[in-house]
Parts: C-alpha cells; structure tokens; sequence
C-alpha cells in the first residue's frame, strides 16, 4: 500500500484515513518513522503504544483476582453491547464485508 | 459445577463495568473443580479486551494474563464434531435462524459438564437457546 501524506503545520504530518485504517492506528497511538535505506517507513508503534497505556491503574489483583482498572467508567454503554459489536464485527469481516476483523 | 458466559468473563475483568463486583464475586471462588467456561469465550473475552477503543482498550500483554487468569482457574470445554452438529440441528428443530445458533454453542458446553448454574448477563439469549436449561441460567 502507498499513499501520500501532508505536512500540516507546525510540522505535523497528517495521515490519511487509509494509512490509518491500515495500521489500526487510533487517536493517541505511538508512531516510529525509521529512515532505511533512502526511504521512510513509518509503523505502529515505538515503545507500548499510547493507547495501550490505561487511564487508570490498569491490571491490578483485587481479592486474589486479576482486574483492569481503565480509569473510566463504561456506564451504561455495557460488555453486552460491546460483545454484540465484537460478534457483528467478525461477521462483516467473514462475509467480506470489511477488510479488518 | 457452575459454569460462566463471555459476559460474565468480560465484566469481571472490566473494573468500572457497572456488574463488575458481582461478576468479580462469583469468579473469586472459581477453581477447575467447580468452575468452567467455553473455549470459544476464551477467544471472545480477548478479542473484546483488545478490540475496544482508548481508554477501555486492555494491552496485549495484560489481556494475555487475564486469559491466562481463565485457564488457571476454570475448566476450558470444548465441542466435538458432533457436538456442533447436534447443536445446528436442535436449532433448525427450535425454528431458531442466523447467530444465535451461536448463543446455542455456549449452553451446548454447558450441558456437557452438566453445569448446576449457568451464569450469564444475558439471560435472555440463554434461555432463548437453551429452553431446558432454563432453570439453571442466572445472572451472578
């Protein structure tokens, strides 16, 4: 895959969605551009992506069981909707629907 | 033997899911004698931990441990050639289409451990797919 990318200001290097797309990069995600060769290849990644990096105390053991602590409550958008949205993923992604699982 | 649905895997491991110490009490006491879950929610509770987007998104390295935290402390039940098709055919038998059959293939596990309790927060998909287990499926 090839696209071309901008300079925004202040020096800003502004990806475009299908760079995005294919690294599965998400806002606060991490980034290393490598100079190879005469060429610059950037990657996801350059140490535990931020995005990775939990808001709150992250996996703790609580009453002898491990736990992940994000920092932020899920409220009532709950694990069965995110289960539901983690099944009809696959299933676009098996029909072919979409490129990524 | 009680045994435990992706839902109930996932909120335990969630702390700020709003059913997390309910579902973290009935997995504190969890052993491989008494407790058992899916393989195939093995896969779904990574893919949730992993798939959600910042903050509640769980690093690769700490989903690992929490799925290990599921093999360490529970029997992992598998099905069988047979057991799938069994399960596809009650389905078609019960008039019930499309994924659910998936719903189905967890009170399928259950049934083969003869699971006393069956805990869910979806006790409606479950008692949807397995009628006769309806007495046994609660949530935590």
């Amino acid at each position: 895959m090839s696209a071309s990318l901008t300079f925004a200001a202040g020096s800003e290097l502004e990806l475009a969605q299908i760079v995005r797309e294919s690294l599965r990069l998400v806002d606060g995600d991490r980034v290393t551009v490598e100079r190879r060769d005469g060429e610059v290849v950037l990657r996801r990644g350059g140490g535990e992506p931020v995005a990775d990096q939990p808001l709150g105390r992250g996996l703790i053991r609580e009453n002898g069981l491990l736990v992940f602590d994000s920092g932020a409550d899920i409220g009532d958008a709950d694990i069965l909707r995110w289960i539901d949205e983690d099944r009809e993923r696959r299933m676009k992604y098996v029909t072919g629907i979409v490129d990524e699982p | 033997m009680n045994f435990f649905d992706t839902s109930v895997l996932v909120s335990a491991s969630q702390r700020t899911d709003r059913r997390h110490f309910d579902s973290a009490k009935v997995l504190e006491r969890a052993n491989k004698q008494e407790a058992a879950c899916a393989a195939h929610s093995v896969a779904e509770l990574f893919s949730v931990l992993t798939g959600r987007p910042r903050p509640h998104r769980v690093g690769l390295e700490a989903a690992l441990q929490l799925v290990e935290q599921v093999r360490d402390t529970m029997q992992i039940v598998t099905l069988t050639e047979g057991d799938y098709f069994l399960t596809v055919r009650d389905s078609v038998r019960a008039g019930r289409i499309g994924g659910i059959l998936y719903d189905a293939l967890l009170p399928t596990c259950a049934r083969k451990l003869n699971a006393d309790r069956i805990y869910t927060w979806n006790l409606g998909h479950f008692r949807g797919a397995a009628p006769d287990l309806a007495a046994r499926i609660a949530e935590p």
